[in-house]
């Protein structure tokens, strides 16, 4: 186990040098530099800024000095909020965007996996139709949709929620439904397909036999062999929600990172740019590899190596 | 699996010295068959009524698209009327806060949308298919070269990719296709890779090579047919991803410039005015979740048709 730990931890290094090579060169290649624009200087205050951030050395130069720099935990200063370093930005918004995350997984979730098992007991029957049908109807509608219908209907008609902002409680709702009600289509269809299929193993007709309750072969027997597949689409979801919330923390107007992201990319603020590369990259290995560990706790008969 | 360099190359000669008609000998084999793999295919799309049923709409929004000057009656970016009128007889959606007519706008939007999904997922395929099979036929180091790059496309985000990129060649749909046709050929080219090995095992490649089919023979005309299923069940879901992701990125104000009109951009500007004119958001809601749909349901439609590990 602690072998494989270190094993999968390895590849992590040249995913961190690809990414970061292949958004390093693009970031360069964007015409206009960060302090080619905005604030008037003297052409010697420029230099000086270039000569700062080693902006004057060979591309080469420049990105081994970023790689070693990155070894030891620097990411870096913002190229155009000077002062402020790569890591305070994430460390200071990746919480607000992370808050955000995980109740729209506790809604994709909450929502799905009771439909999904619902509508593998009701099988072919009619509100098993209906709830899949639903639930493939929400899974087409895309996030920023369902963000402007529920402002619309929750937020302007009903008066029921503010219609943005973050800080107190009744404002994460809506954009938590937003970003999490599309997922929880597919998190239902995915519950549902395996729970059909456990459905018809032997075990589950053995626990049935035995005389085990209804409710409880769904849940225990059946529902347990539904947890691997549904595991996969819950690292997918996790690492889509915290990098795909962007436009959600736009509508909505929160403080996360994702607004943030845009602006330094435009900007051309290369630092901050390949600072979410490499921040982004990781949450997602982080995201794939929780979920491979946690195969073999779901299912002990999974040997990683 | 065939011995590569031992079996092919005696084959190979074999052939040079008497050459015989490859397309003879292995249209005997299917000859005979009852049905092709596509008929059977096409028989249980038509089951799936909801697919057919999305196919049906989808061709109604490609028709629009494609004849939107002659449906839409009106200029979708010039001056029709007063600003933000409510739908009614003379402008079938509305108007904007421009005066523009929403329904010619939302028709012309539904082009971009096409031309997005469709062009990059083309892209998409024809990458993905390349490194894929390549990875998958010949294996080794150059195998193994072809699968990190695919891990190393795949760990760098999608959305991010896309915004370097239009930063980088400027703010168009072109741009816009191109860099999701590149950040998801990766996906294609997993499962082709899974497809061309599974189907390198079966015995009917073992047998085109026993009557003297070259590498490249079997791959054309044995392995690749066969995995075009699932590539083609990926790769309707690619559409509406990519309509998806150009809505998105419109959204924020890239891709498309203004006045053309992109369904994203079209809920930027309607959003506005949602407190006194939810039409303007409504419409092109409307638009792009029945066009996300009717490809969702034909993708699922396709799956059912063609992917044979879910029967």
């Amino acid at each position: 186990m602690g072998r494989y730990i270190l094993k999968r931890l390895l590849t992590l290094i040249p995913i961190w040098l690809g990414v970061s090579f292949i958004a390093f060169l693009l970031v360069h290649a964007i015409p206009g530099g960060p302090f080619d624009t905005g604030a008037i200087r003297s052409h010697q205050a420029t230099e000086n800024l270039r000569h700062l951030y080693h902006l004057d050395k060979p591309l080469l130069e420049q990105y081994v000095l970023y790689i070693w720099n990155v070894l030891h935990g620097d990411l870096g200063q913002s190229m155009v909020n000077r002062g402020q370093t790569v890591t305070e930005v994430i460390a200071g918004r990746f919480p607000t965007s992370a808050g955000l995350g995980l109740a729209a997984v506790a809604v994709s979730l909450g929502v799905g996996i009771p439909a999904g098992i619902f509508a593998a007991a009701r099988r072919n029957r009619w509100l098993d139709h209906v709830m899949m049908l639903t639930a493939t109807v929400g899974y087409a509608i895309p996030n920023f949709v369902f963000a402007l219908l529920l402002i619309l209907t929750a937020g302007l008609w009903l008066h029921l929620l503010p219609l943005g902002g973050w800080g107190s409680l009744s404002q994460v709702p809506l954009p938590a439904l937003a970003l999490g009600l599309p997922w929880a289509g597919l998190v239902a269809r995915m519950t549902r397909a395996s729970m059909i299929e456990a459905i018809s193993r032997d075990y589950v007709r053995t626990a049935h036999a035995k005389g085990v309750g209804p409710a409880a072969v769904l849940i225990r027997h059946a529902f347990r062999n539904a947890l691997i597949p549904l595991s996969t689409l819950v690292a997918l979801l996790a690492a889509e929600v915290i990098t795909g919330s962007l436009i959600i923390e736009n509508i909505f107007g929160i403080p996360g990172l994702g607004h943030y992201m845009v602006d330094s990319i435009l900007g051309a603020d290369y630092t901050m740019t390949l600072g979410f590369v490499v921040f982004y990259a990781t949450m997602i290995f982080v995201a794939n590899f929780l979920v491979d560990l946690s195969y073999g706790w779901i299912d002990p008969r999974i040997v990683l190596d | 699996m065939i011995d590569e360099t031992g079996t092919t190359g005696a084959a190979s000669r074999a052939a040079a010295q008497t050459p015989v008609d490859l397309d003879a000998i292995e249209g005997v084999a299917t000859a005979g068959a009852p049905r092709s793999p596509a008929r059977n295919a096409w028989r249980r799309l038509r089951a799936h009524r909801l697919a057919l049923a999305s196919l049906l709409l989808f061709l109604a929004i490609a028709v629009v698209a494609i004849f939107a000057p002659l449906l839409s009656g009106a200029s979708p970016t010039a001056m029709a009327s007063l600003p933000l009128q409510p739908p009614g007889a003379a402008h079938l959606m509305g108007t904007d806060s421009l005066g523009r007519d929403l329904w010619a706008r939302v028709a012309y939007g539904a082009r971009i949308s096409l031309e997005v999904g469709l062009g990059s997922q083309l892209m998409a395929v024809a990458i993905g298919m390349a490194v894929g099979a390549g990875a998958g036929f010949y294996g080794g180091v150059v195998g193994a070269l072809l699968m990190r790059a695919t891990d190393m496309m795949l760990s760098l985000p999608a959305l991010l990719f896309a915004l370097l990129l239009l930063a980088l060649l400027g703010s168009s749909v072109q741009v816009v296709i191109l860099a999701l046709g590149l950040s998801m050929w990766p996906a294609i080219a997993r499962i082709e890779r899974g497809e061309v090995l599974q189907v390198m095992n079966q015995e009917y490649v073992e047998a085109a090579y026993a009557i003297g089919c070259s590498n490249l023979r079997v791959l054309r005309r044995h392995v690749l047919p066969n995995t075009l299923g699932p590539v083609a069940v990926q790769a309707t879901f690619g559409v509406s991803q990519a309509i998806f992701a150009e809505a998105f990125l419109a959204f924020l104000g890239l891709g498309a410039q203004p006045p053309t009109p992109s369904w994203g951009r079209l809920l930027t500007e309607g959003y506005e005015y949602i407190r006194t004119s939810p039409h303007l958001v409504l419409f092109p809601a409307l638009a792009i979740s029945l066009t996300l749909l009717a490809i969702n349901f034909i993708g699922d439609g396709l799956r059912d048709a063609l992917d044979p590990h879910q029967h």
